[in-house]
This record gives structure tokens, C-alpha cells and sequence, in this order.
């Protein structure tokens, strides 16, 4: 337990110290996210023009699900694959198996520290403006806050999970960019990021719902939104849950095995 | 023993690439099974507690590779290892807290950090004490002057600065097992030198055992007792120093200048029942006698001696052979026969080739 605590510690530090090194960064990432929110906006806004309802949707309901939506991938959006693949091809993975640590815990909470770096700098940042300008409607029960804040930390989990496996699989198949492209794709489409899912049509819903990326950002957005039934708020929750846990040990089996075909490349 | 290596071997599958976009897109499909290359070959080691031993070989000799699974980076393939007790690999998150590594051509620390957050982390990894870290950190500025490159970002470091941080990172916990792969590599002479007097110091002071790759053999007359020789991922030589340039064929050179020229044929038969070569291509008359011998034959005092009695000497010099030349060309005899090798086998496969009788032409 301790060295679970250590490790997680030590993680948490580097990753807030590595991403404050870079403050400059979350200021681009601010205005970048800020960009594609209020082009969401607009977008949603002129549809709803003339029209009260689409898709059993409010139009306050619909632009806040499309804002929260994008405002937290600047919270669960991790670049660990590209990371950990640039560590693999530079040879670097041999000074990281120096320390006495779980290298794959270590990048959970190395990312967490990321992550809360990004929280303050650039999600809440975004949160606080869009609220404002963008007549955003905000929860009506208080037990929604919690609840958000459990599933964002389990949309994080789910994306470093995933982030991660695209890592090993560069190792693999030394090729990062076409998988980091891949990635991004996926995650764009699958996640919920851009478009609720249930606009989908019926048969693509089917797949995407079942897929671990709707726990991205279409639960918290959802759960945001409060478009769930009072009754069953857990149930979003334990499927998120589920695929966390899910990707992370399917993560450290996949780095596992990597590690035991191993080549340190150049020399 | 405190690294003990058994028959300890690694291969690596490796893909050739074909050439051309066909070749590309055959390779998505790789049908080939790729060769089998054997990087370290059933090596034997055996390393006492207090030790300083040089490992050198030619590049691709299998140094790294066997430095990464002494370290527990690379699996082995074969063959027993232990380290303190240890399986390196299997043990590795153990095993790490009982070594530290530099590699000189990688940094182990961050580089956007300053050099001392990297060193509060390690220490807060590795649970080093607060009173320890203090007092180590000191010794480190005192050995190594790192003090006044504490406060910047890594990325600012110039090399020589670089590395002397790095070796202080890889003593933070105070290991009693020290790895240096190549740690002087694009040094000038003064860091050079530090670093070696550093070596020294760590070892006699706290016993730490260093097991030293490099490429500069300077690095390892200066402060290797012991060393260790691989080519090929086999061991090739392994023993004192003293005794390297010898046993790789290193012929010390003993220069005499006569007062008066003598004939070469006279000097020829005074030398014969010595165990020398002596270096006389002239015929007629010299005036200078050069002998190259070995140190377990003969010494220079016994030589002298004799070459005295019979002619008038002018002037004397005895020349050490020099390692890097002795080495070399014990490199280059090494790439001769590792040619001579892979030509025989190709031989020996087109032999078969020809023997075998064509396809399906053969009775079934």
C-alpha cells in the first residue's frame, strides 16, 4: 500500500512539474478548445432556431451537452501513447525500468498530475467563460456535481487506458503517427466529444454505446445534462468503471509482454 | 560473487527490410520469419564485491546489450544470471535498488526540469533519507563541483555538465553495484579526468564495485585493475589489465644508438639466441638496433646487459606498447576472421545448394 502511495506521489509530481514547464502550452490548448466549443455552440444555436426541441432535447440542454462535452477532453485527453512510444523508440524505456517503480501506475498518476495541471489552467478556465457568455444551463440537483466529478475521473481512466494499449501497439508495430491519428479518429467519433451519440442512427448507436470510449465524454456530458433518470445514475457510472478497469489490466498485460520481447534500440 | 553470469546469451529476431514501395508493401504482409541474431553468446562472469572492471569490445560486440540485462532492462534469452542475489529481470524492481546506471549517451534525467527537482524525485523514489540525501549531495558537489548547475533546467547542461550530473543521479540511493556505459564518450581531458578520480574515490571510499564500459582504453588503464574483453557476444579475454596489451600481442621496444656503426649481420647473429625480433631491414652498417619483445620473455635491464657487452651504445629508450594500437589491431584482426567466417559458411551453403538435387526432380 505504501509503495502504491509512493508511486503515486512521485507520479503525480512529475507529471505536474513536466506539463507546468510547458505553461505556455495551456494557454494554446485554451484557446484552441475555446475555438471548437463556441463553433459547436453556433452550430447547435442555428438549429434550433424556429424549433423547441430535437432529439428530445432543450436547446440549452443540447448546447451545454456540446460544450461540457469538448470542455473536458482538455481534462481526459492524454498524450501517453505518444509518450510512451517516443521513450520505446529512443531507447529511453531503459532508463525508466531503472526505478523502482510500476512504470504502467506510474503513467496513471504521472497523467492524473497532468490532468489537474490541465483542470486548472485550461478546463475550469473554459468552464467559467462559456458558462457565462453562453447561457449554459447548470445542474438542478446538487448530487449531480459529485457525480460528475466521479465519472470525469473515470473518463480519464478510460482514455489512458486506451491511450496507453495504442502505445505498446506503436511498440509493436513501430509506427506512432499512424496510430496516433487512429486514435484521435476513434476517439472523435466514438467518445461523444462532438455529436451526442444517441443522434446516431439506430445501428451505429448500437456499436458505439457498447465501445468503452462513450464513457469519455457522452456519460459526463450526459450525467451534466442530468438526461439520465434519477433512479439509475449509478448504472452509467459501474459500465465507466467497468472499462476502466477493463483497458488498465488488458494495459499491463500488453506492456508486460512487450517488455519480455524487448529490443532496446540504438545501441 | 556479486554478479555471477552463466552460459548467459541473447538473440534478437531481426526483419530485413525489403527495398521499393513492393518491398514495403510485402513487409506489411512479413511472410518472413526473420533471421535469428545472436547478440551475447553463452557468456561466463563472474565480478567480486569491490571490484572496478573494464568491459570493452568493438562496437557490436555485445556490451550494451549485456549491460541491459545485468541491469534487468533485456531478458536473457539463456543462460543464468544473478546479481546480488538477484535475477535481474525478474526481479527488476528490487534488483534496481541495489544498482545505479549511466549511460552516457542517454540522460536519466528529465530535461525540462532542473537538475535538482530530478534529484528530490529520485531521492523521494528511491526513499532515500533526508539527512543521507543532504549529506550525499554534498559529497557530490565537493567530488564532482555539481553545485552550481543545481538550479538549471537539464536541457541547458552542456554535456561534460550533463554527465557529471547523471553520475550523481545514479549514486543518489547509494548503490553498492555502479554501471557506466560509455560515460566518456565527447568528454574533454579535465572532465575526463574527474570522472575517473571520482571512480576511484566512490570505490575505495564505500567499496562500490563499477563495472566500466568504454571505448577509451585510457579510461580503463587509469582506473580498471580488471578487464574483460568481448567480441562477437563471446568472451574473449578476461584478467588484469597489466597484462592485456601482452596477451593481445603487444611487443614492448627496446632502441639502442651505437657510438659506431656496425654491420647489420653482426648484430643479427648477437641477438639470435634472444627471445627478441629485432628490427633490421638494412644490410651493411647501422648505427641504431631496435629489439621488440615481450614482458614474460625477457626484460629490458637483461637486454641492455647483453647489447652492452658486445657493442658500444650511445644512448638507450624503452617504449611501452601503446593500448589503443595493440587494441586496434586486435580489432581488426577480430572483423578479419568474423569475414573469413561468413565467407566460409556462404561457401558451405552454395556447396549444398549444388549438392541437393533440384526441386521436386528428387524421388518421393
Amino acid at each position: 500500500m505504501s509503495r502504491l502511495l509512493l508511486t503515486a506521489r512521485t507520479g503525480w509530481t512529475l507529471g505536474l512539474k513536466l506539463v507546468l514547464a510547458y505553461r505556455f502550452e495551456a494557454l494554446v490548448q485554451l484557446v484552441s478548445a475555446s475555438v471548437v466549443a463556441l463553433l459547436n455552440w453556433s452550430l447547435w444555436t442555428a438549429i434550433y432556431q424556429g424549433r423547441t426541441m430535437v432529439a428530445g432535447r432543450t436547446a440549452p440542454e443540447m448546447t451545454t451537452y456540446v460544450v461540457v462535452a469538448w470542455v473536458i477532453t482538455t481534462f481526459y485527453g492524454t498524450q501517453v501513447d505518444q509518450d510512451l512510444s517516443a521513450r520505446f523508440r529512443e531507447g529511453l524505456i531503459a532508463v525508466d525500468l531503472l526505478r523502482p517503480w510500476d512504470l504502467h501506475l506510474h503513467h496513471y498518476f504521472r497523467d492524473l498530475g497532468r490532468a489537474a495541471v490541465a483542470l486548472v489552467l485550461t478546463t475550469l478556465p473554459l468552464c467559467l467563460w462559456t458558462s457565462g457568455l453562453l447561457h449554459l444551463r447548470a445542474p438542478e440537483r446538487w448530487q449531480t456535481w459529485p457525480l460528475f466529478a466521479l465519472s470525469l475521473l473515470l473518463a480519464h481512466a478510460i482514455s489512458f487506458g486506451f491511450a496507453w494499449l495504442v502505445g505498446v501497439a506503436s511498440f509493436h508495430l513501430r509506427n506512432a503517427t499512424g496510430l496516433a491519428h487512429l486514435k484521435a479518429t476513434i476517439i472523435g467519433v466514438f467518445s461523444g466529444a462532438l455529436i451526442p451519440l444517441d443522434l446516431y442512427p439506430p445501428a451505429l448507436r448500437g456499436l458505439v454505446l457498447a465501445l468503452p470510449f462513450q464513457g469519455m465524454s457522452h456519460t459526463p456530458a450526459n450525467l451534466f445534462t442530468e438526461r439520465l433518470p434519477t433512479a439509475a445514475l449509478w448504472q452509467p457510472l459501474l459500465v465507466q468503471l467497468g472499462w476502466a478497469v477493463a483497458l488498465f489490466w488488458l494495459g499491463r498485460l500488453a506492456f508486460q509482454r512487450a517488455l519480455r520481447v524487448l529490443e532496446v534500440q540504438g545501441g | 560473487m556479486l554478479i555471477e553470469a552463466r552460459q548467459l546469451s541473447r538473440s534478437f529476431r531481426s526483419y530485413a527490410r525489403r527495398t521499393g514501395v513492393l518491398g514495403a508493401l510485402r513487409d506489411l504482409l512479413r511472410t518472413s520469419s526473420g533471421t535469428e541474431r545472436v547478440a551475447v553468446d553463452r557468456l561466463d562472469l563472474g565480478i567480486q564485491p569491490g571490484e572496478i572492471v573494464g568491459f570493452i569490445g568493438p562496437n557490436g560486440a555485445g556490451k550494451s546489450t549485456t549491460i541491459k540485462m545485468l541491469t534487468g532492462v533485456l531478458r536473457p534469452t539463456g543462460g543464468q544470471l544473478s546479481v546480488a542475489g538477484l535475477v535481474p529481470f525478474e526481479d527488476r524492481q528490487r534488483h534496481v535498488r541495489q544498482i545505479g546506471v549511466v549511460y552516457g549517451q542517454r540522460t536519466q534525467l528529465w530535461w525540462d526540469l532542473a537538475v535538482i527537482e530530478a534529484f528530490d524525485l529520485l531521492a523521494a523514489i528511491f526513499q532515500v533519507e533526508r539527512a543521507t540525501y543532504r549529506r550525499r549531495l554534498e559529497r557530490f558537489d565537493s567530488v564532482l563541483g555539481i553545485g552550481p548547475l543545481l538550479r538549471q533546467p537539464v536541457r541547458e547542461l552542456s554535456l561534460g555538465q550533463r554527465i557529471r550530473c547523471d553520475i550523481a543521479a545514479a549514486l543518489i540511493h547509494g548503490p553498492p553495484l555502479l554501471f557506466l556505459d560509455e560515460p566518456t564518450i565527447g568528454l574533454d581531458v579535465a572532465v575526463k579526468r574527474r570522472i575517473r578520480a571520482f571512480i576511484g574515490t566512490i570505490n575505495a571510499e564505500e567499496g562500490t564495485t563499477v563495472l566500466l564500459t568504454t571505448h577509451d582504453l585510457s579510461d580503463v588503464e587509469a582506473v580498471c585493475p580488471r578487464v574483460i574483453l568481448i567480441d562477437g557476444g563471446r568472451l574473449l579475454l578476461d584478467g588484469p589489465t597489466a597484462e592485456l596489451k601482452e596477451r593481445l600481442g603487444g611487443r614492448r621496444r627496446l632502441v639502442v644508438d651505437l657510438a659506431r656503426p656496425a654491420l647489420a649481420s653482426t648484430l643479427r647473429a648477437l641477438v639470435a639466441p634472444l627471445p627478441v625480433q629485432a628490427e633490421l631491414t638494412e644490410e651493411g652498417p647501422v648505427d641504431r638496433l631496435v629489439l621488440r619483445f615481450r614482458r614474460a620473455d625477457t626484460s629490458a635491464s637483461a637486454l641492455i646487459q647483453i647489447v652492452s657487452a658486445a657493442v658500444e651504445v650511445a644512448d638507450l629508450a624503452v617504449e611501452e606498447p601503446d593500448i589503443e594500437e595493440v587494441v586496434a589491431g586486435f580489432y581488426d584482426a577480430a572483423e578479419a576472421r568474423a569475414a573469413e567466417a561468413r565467407a566460409a559458411e556462404a561457401r558451405a551453403a552454395e556447396a549444398r545448394a549444388a549438392a541437393a538435387p533440384p526441386e521436386g526432380a528428387g524421388p518421393r
